[in-house]
């Protein structure tokens, strides 16, 4: 699976560019992801706005993002297409992350929630 | 540009024929000449589906301008028959079509022969939902059906040696093109997986259902026309289809195996209908089913609903569901699910939506009949369910605790959770605490419900149970079925009876005239000459027409005592060869009814019953005096013509076992005479009709109940002081109907005299026979009969399903009819 990567301050935005995430390209979807996070990284923000349609299997590799991290970083979302968004809300993970329509506007926010973190 | 500039659709047979000829071209490919008359039921039945389908999307716009409070009917069964025959009887062109067929050179009749019967149900619950589609349009109300699309129907049955065989029913090879599949409305349902544990932002518990697999649900509508044509409704049935992009990506990878494995795994969910009409315990399929019907359905309403309002407060102000029978339960947890976890409304907000819009009809009297689903099933299928009704549990204990302190007993009773080696969920608890109203089926049923069956939960909400006795459509079983009885009764009382039921008691002045009761009486002879072709086609048994037609036709089942009716025939039988008894009119017994597959005494006394008709029918003493007749495959497009023929109608369960009955109704209806138990409905016939008009004989429920507590029933107290008994029992022990396979029936000599007889066939025997005596003599009483199945005829308004689906509306579903 193609994962565009790019660093705006010390957030990195990770855009998967298939359309779908299912159990066919999952596991290689965690691995790019667990691999970033070894790499040090630890607030990200995933731009979802290709996906078209994520299963069960894709979502539990967002999760086991926000185990892998352990309370010691950050993970946001943006660009969640309305059916996208209809699979988190039935299996809850709505709650559990913060959603922005935007990679810009979820940027500025995860900035002045780091510094809120600092101080 | 819309659709309406195009013109409304005509009906004359001119019209009719364009129709017909554009789809034998346009559709079919076919040319005139070319046609078979399968090519011609297709064509009538794309050329209704257009008219239906006009009147649909007026019925709709109606709605919507409206914004119409709507009924959901949810059911695991719909027993619908065939379509064509009350498609042109509701649209009122049947003539017109008659006359557009004929100028063609066809025969209707011979087009409707093509259609097979859409067989998504066992019997009186699945056609109770059937007709009740059919009121609901008839009476402009705003009423849905949803269930499952079953590829395989309800088994065909084949008689081999007197042995029921199943065959499988395919129906949809067959099915006439009425339903539109509408893809673009699909589902995706999740299954299976697992509860994640996990906090949420605020710190808060968050339950995460993952790991789930998808089924896609893809509905399929049927237009329902109600009588007069001015409102279509539809019956939406959800087949299941594996999720395609799931599967294409398998297939890609190159594991084309798996690939179909899964594909076959998905489409499993709708492929059969589970033949048997009590539950099957644990059977993951059917649990998978149940869910299926009740995520696609409140998806779906809850879509529609959603586009034209905001938020849920008004939600059951608009939308009603009602759940037939405890199969669609799961209904309270799905609806908690997608209001609490989708739509992040508070636990008693959504609970408060959900009882305001849930409602549960109740079919079952035996207790131990009583859905129930292991709770280590629950986890594995529908995880976040199991949760979600732990904590409706929970909060509902905690309130009876209140109210009743110190009774730990009550709480065991009412628990949605049944404990013991195995822990299971109490399904129809789950219905009741889950909604606002609680019925039963018949006066008796719904009084029984409240103090036997569930008398805590009628301690606890009283207001919540009622009672709403079931009902006929007219439509299809007079109307459509009995054409002849039908004209006579128009021509006499007026057509306003198609509508109104009531309207029938204008025939109670003409009950004794002779004139009438002779057109009355030609009517069932020919009827009966029709029956008796159709018993000469499938069974190669010649009957007379002048016979005495007495028929019990419902499933096979102990309760409702088949076994009964055929200890009577022997006892008939012995009086004739042993006593020199010499009736002065021939009888006819008829049975009809399927077996569940699995349930083996069942099957048994249907080979009883062949077994007896062959020592019958080969015995020269009887002079054919006595005929039994089992014709196979009972089904609604068979019982439209086996009905009409009755004189005598069998409704002989074991008092206090069946909740209702309908077939009661419908004989009655069609001028046949009741042989009943105070049982069911048959108690508000006997209302209805007067004492003078039925025959009602044995125990009562009192009686019965009351015998079974105090342990006093003998049956070898029944077998050793009546000769008559005794001389029929001795019958199954002495292999006299099975001379060539001898102990073939000794079970029965066993299972009535030594283990118990549950159903209290002795106890019932000599009553019942006595009832047939009464029967009989008034039965050579010509005029007297006669009057009797009038006045049957004229009383009968009660129990058509108009006034029951009017009932329902107003006083459950708060529904308003949109002219």
């Amino acid at each position: 699976m193609k994962i565009e990567a790019e660093t705006i301050d010390d957030i990195l935005v990770l855009t998967p560019c298939d359309p779908i995430i299912d159990a066919s390209s999952a596991a290689d979807f965690k691995g790019q992801l667990v691999t970033w996070i070894q790499e040090g990284n630890t607030r990200i923000l995933l731009d979802l706005s290709f996906i078209e349609f994520i299963d069960s299997s894709g979502l539990g590799a967002i999760i086991s993002l926000l185990k892998l991290l352990a309370g010691k970083g950050d993970i946001c979302l943006c660009g969640i297409r309305d059916q996208v968004m209809s699979l988190f809300k039935l299996t809850r993970m709505d709650r559990i992350f913060r959603f922005y329509s935007s990679p810009a506007e979820a940027v500025e926010a995860m900035k002045v929630a780091g510094i809120k973190a600092e101080d | 540009m819309d659709s309406n500039a195009l013109e409304p659709l005509k009906n004359d047979p001119n019209s009719l024929r364009d129709s017909l000829f554009r789809h034998l071209k346009y559709s079919l490919g076919k040319e005139f000449h070319s046609k078979t008359i399968r090519d011609v039921y297709l064509a009538l039945t794309l050329s209704l589906r257009d008219r239906l389908l006009e009147k649909l999307l007026e019925t709709e716009a109606r709605y919507q301008a409206a914004d119409a409070k709507r009924l959901y009917y949810l059911s695991m069964e719909f027993l619908i028959g065939r379509s064509l025959g009350i498609n042109l009887t509701n649209l009122d062109i049947f003539d017109a079509c008659c006359t557009a067929l004929m100028d063609m050179g066809i025969d209707l009749e011979e087009v409707r022969e093509q259609e097979t019967d859409a067989a998504l149900g066992n019997g009186g619950l699945g056609r109770l939902a059937a007709c009740f589609l059919d009121s609901l349009a008839t009476l402009d109300y705003p009423g849905f059906g949803y269930g499952i699309h079953y590829e395989y129907g309800l088994f065909r049955q084949e008689i081999n040696n007197g042995y029921q065989k199943e065959k499988p029913d395919h129906w949809l090879s067959k099915a006439g093109p009425f339903q539109i599949e509408r893809t673009e409305e699909s589902c995706i349902i999740p299954l299976y997986g697992r509860i994640e544990h996990g906090l949420d932002l605020d710190g808060n518990y968050n339950p995460m259902w993952v790991d789930w697999r998808v089924i896609l649900g893809v509905p399929h509508d049927i237009p329902i026309v109600g009588y007069g044509a001015k409102t279509v409704n539809y019956l939406r049935l959800y087949a299941a289809k594996p999720s395609s992009d799931f599967d294409i990506q398998i297939f890609n990878a190159g594991d084309y195996f798996r690939a179909v494995e899964q594909k076959i795994k998905s489409e499993t969910v709708s492929k059969i209908l589970y033949p048997s009409d009590t539950f099957d315990t644990g059977k993951e399929l059917r649990l998978v089913q149940e869910y299926f019907l009740v995520a696609c359905s409140l998806r779906d309403i809850i879509r529609r609903y959603l586009k034209t309002h905001q938020g849920f407060d008004g939600f059951p102000d608009k939308v009603n569901i009602q759940m037939n029978d405890t199969h669609p339960a799961l209904a309270v947890a799905e609806l908690m699910r997608i209001l609490v976890d989708e739509h992040s409304l508070e636990w008693e907000a959504a609970w408060n939506i959900t009882q305001k819009t849930l409602a549960y009809t109740n079919h079952t009297l035996l207790s131990e009949a009583l859905e129930k689903w292991p709770v280590g099933l629950l986890e594995h299928v529908l995880p976040r369910h199991l949760q979600i009704i732990y904590e409706i549990n929970h909060r509902f204990l905690g309130e009876i605790a209140v109210l009743w302190p110190d009774d730990s007993d009550r709480l065991n009773r009412m628990s949605l959770i049944e404990e013991g080696a195995e822990k299971q969920v109490r399904m129809a608890h789950l219905a009741i605490i889950g909604s606002h109203s609680v019925n039963g089926v018949s006066a008796l049923h719904t009084d029984l419900i409240k103090t036997s069956l569930v008398p805590d939960f009628f301690a606890r909400w009283p207001e919540r149970f009622n009672n709403k006795t079931n009902g006929i459509t007219q439509r299809r079983w007079l109307l459509k079925a009995n054409p002849l009885l039908a004209d006579l009764l128009t021509e006499t009382v007026g057509s306003e009876w198609i509508t109104d039921l009531t309207r029938l008691q204008g025939l109670e002045p003409f009950a004794n005239d002779p004139a009438f009761q002779d057109r009355f009486r030609k009517i069932k002879k020919a009827n009966k000459e029709n029956l008796g072709k159709i018993i000469y086609q499938t069974t190669r048994l010649k009957i007379n027409p002048d016979s005495l037609f007495d028929i019990h036709a419902k499933r096979i089942h102990e309760y409702k005592r088949q076994l009964l009716n055929v200890m009577h025939i022997i006892h008939e039988y012995f009086r004739i060869i042993e006593d020199g008894h010499e009736p002065a009119v021939p009888k006819t017994y008829i049975f009809a009814g399927k077996a569940a597959p699995g349930y083996w005494a069942a099957k048994q006394i249907i080979k009883l019953i062949h077994s007896v008709g062959d020592v019958i029918h080969k015995d020269r003493r009887v002079k054919d005096r006595l005929k039994v007749v089992f014709i196979p495959d009972y089904r609604v497009s068979l019982a439209e013509k086996i009905i009409p023929a009755a004189e005598v109608s069998e409704q002989i369960s074991t008092a206090g076992t069946e909740a209702s009955g309908t077939g009661n109704m419908k004989f009655a209806l069609n001028g046949s005479l009741t042989i009943g138990t105070l049982d069911g409905a048959n108690v508000e016939m006997l209302e209805e009709v007067g004492e003078d008009n039925i025959y009602i004989f044995g125990l009562k429920t009192r009686e019965v109940q009351e015998m079974k507590q105090a342990g006093t029933y003998r049956p070898l107290n029944y077998y050793h002081e009546h000769d008559s008994i005794r001389r029929m029992m001795d019958a199954f022990w002495d292999n006299r109907f099975c001379p060539q396979e001898p102990g073939l029936f000794r079970w029965l000599y066993h299972h009535i005299l030594e283990k118990g007889d549950h159903y209290f066939h002795l106890a019932d025997f000599l009553s019942y026979s006595r009832i047939h005596e009464a029967v009989y003599s008034d039965y050579l009483k010509i005029p007297v009969w006669n009057r009797k199945a009038i006045l049957n005829v004229a009383r009968m308004g009660k129990f058509s399903s108009d006034r029951t689906i009017s009932e329902y509306a107003r006083e459950i579903w708060g529904l308003t009819p949109v002219h």
